[in-house]
């Protein structure tokens, strides 16, 4: 089947097993970093019009971490993992020892820290759905960002909305067993990323 | 941060691919968080007239423009003056501002998807030279994210950026 004639809700049931495999192998890895167990609580994948997402990140203007990883191999792309300040700041914080509030800003140790975090959650979320898929997918060194929500999400959507006015995002909101620390990540894949469970059938048309 | 809206006036947040035009004098037109993207603020003073566009791709084919035409540089700015003129404005009165395509990640390759920042200003210029129209003021480029505001019972357009304090453009 080619890519263009898939319904929305169809890549959708596709991408359900695959983005819960995903996600499950990211906090696997994020448990293995910060040396605490996370757990998954809730994953939600579903299609929104763009205008909505920044209000799922807290608004247009809401401070929020974004980290970049692109991709190459079976295809080429990207996704967007957006999160709160705040959760970054307590993962942070675990991570180095300290006890939970002690970072409140992101200096370059901090920054440096989160891009490992990200690279990590990111490339565990990519291999796993590589290694489901059957295919080879080879990410990039993270790009980490603090800024407005809007301004962060404007670059994965103007992609995506050069072909669509609605965006296939997966919110998992998980967090330790006394919940202390909390978070949910948010995953906005761009089309050739959503289109790699037709890859093997060489079917995708560019 | 703190926000330039009154207390009363209403801010009508422009989304993505929006244009919205407005006379009432309690409202403030608002594109927030523009990244890579293109706020356009105009306002006949006479008339009292505002519009903003919340411009998101530099180009779009005929199809597209038709469709969204707020969407993209070369459609968005016709489309803008013309609902403005519907509501009473007067092309040759309009002022227009505009703030936005920053490069909020670095290190990307040129004509790279992640660099639709710069290729988003210039397609902007084109626009507004080949519909004989003046920029009367610009915040544009740069790293961080922006806020655009336009008060349409003054006509003030303001901006700010993440790091810094909401000014008048």
């Amino acid at each position: 089947m080619a890519a263009k004639d898939i319904k929305d809700e169809e890549l959708l049931l596709l991408w359900e097993d695959l983005m819960k495999k995903g996600m499950t192998n990211s906090i696997q890895g994020l448990s293995q970093m910060v040396g605490k167990e996370f757990q998954i609580t809730s994953i939600k994948i579903r299609k929104v019009p763009a205008r909505e997402m920044p209000y799922l990140l807290g608004g247009p203007e809401h401070m929020v971490v974004g980290v970049y990883i692109t991709f190459s191999g079976a295809s080429h792309g990207h996704i967007l993992l957006a999160h709160q300040p705040e959760f970054a700041y307590k993962v942070l914080d675990l991570l180095m020892g300290n006890p939970l509030g002690t970072i409140d800003s992101l200096d370059e140790m901090s920054q440096s820290a989160l891009g490992e975090m990200g690279n990590i959650t990111g490339t565990f979320f990519l291999n796993a759905v590589a290694d489901s898929l059957g295919v080879f997918l080879n990410p990039s060194p993270p790009i980490v960002l603090l800024d407005m929500a809007g301004a962060i999400l404007d670059i994965a959507l103007a992609e995506i909305l050069a072909e669509r006015d609605d965006v296939f995002i997966c919110e998992t909101s998980f967090g330790v067993s006394d919940r202390t620390v909390e978070g949910t990540f948010l995953i906005m894949p761009n089309a050739s990323f959503m289109e790699l469970p037709l890859v093997p059938t060489g079917e995708v048309h560019d | 941060m703190t926000s330039p809206v009154l207390k009363d006036e209403v801010m009508v947040a422009i989304g993505l691919g929006e244009m919205h035009v407005s006379t009432d004098t309690n409202t403030v037109l608002a594109c927030l968080g523009l990244g890579s993207c293109i706020g356009v603020s105009a306002y006949d003073p006479v008339a009292r007239v505002g519009a903003m566009a919340h411009i998101v791709l530099p180009q779009g084919n005929e199809l597209d423009c038709q469709r969204t035409p707020a969407k993209f540089a070369n459609s968005a700015l016709p489309y803008l003056v013309m609902e403005m003129e519907r509501k009473g404005a007067i092309k040759n009165r309009i002022i227009l501002k505009i703030a936005g395509g920053a490069k909020i990640i670095n290190n990307v390759p040129a004509k790279s998807i992640l660099d639709i920042g710069d290729r988003n200003v210039t397609a902007i210029k084109i626009a507004f030279a080949e519909h004989q129209l003046k920029i009367k003021s610009e915040d544009l480029l740069g790293k961080l994210g922006r806020s655009l505001w336009l008060h349409i019972e003054t006509g003030i357009t303001r901006v700010r950026t993440t790091t810094s304090p909401v000014i008048e453009l």
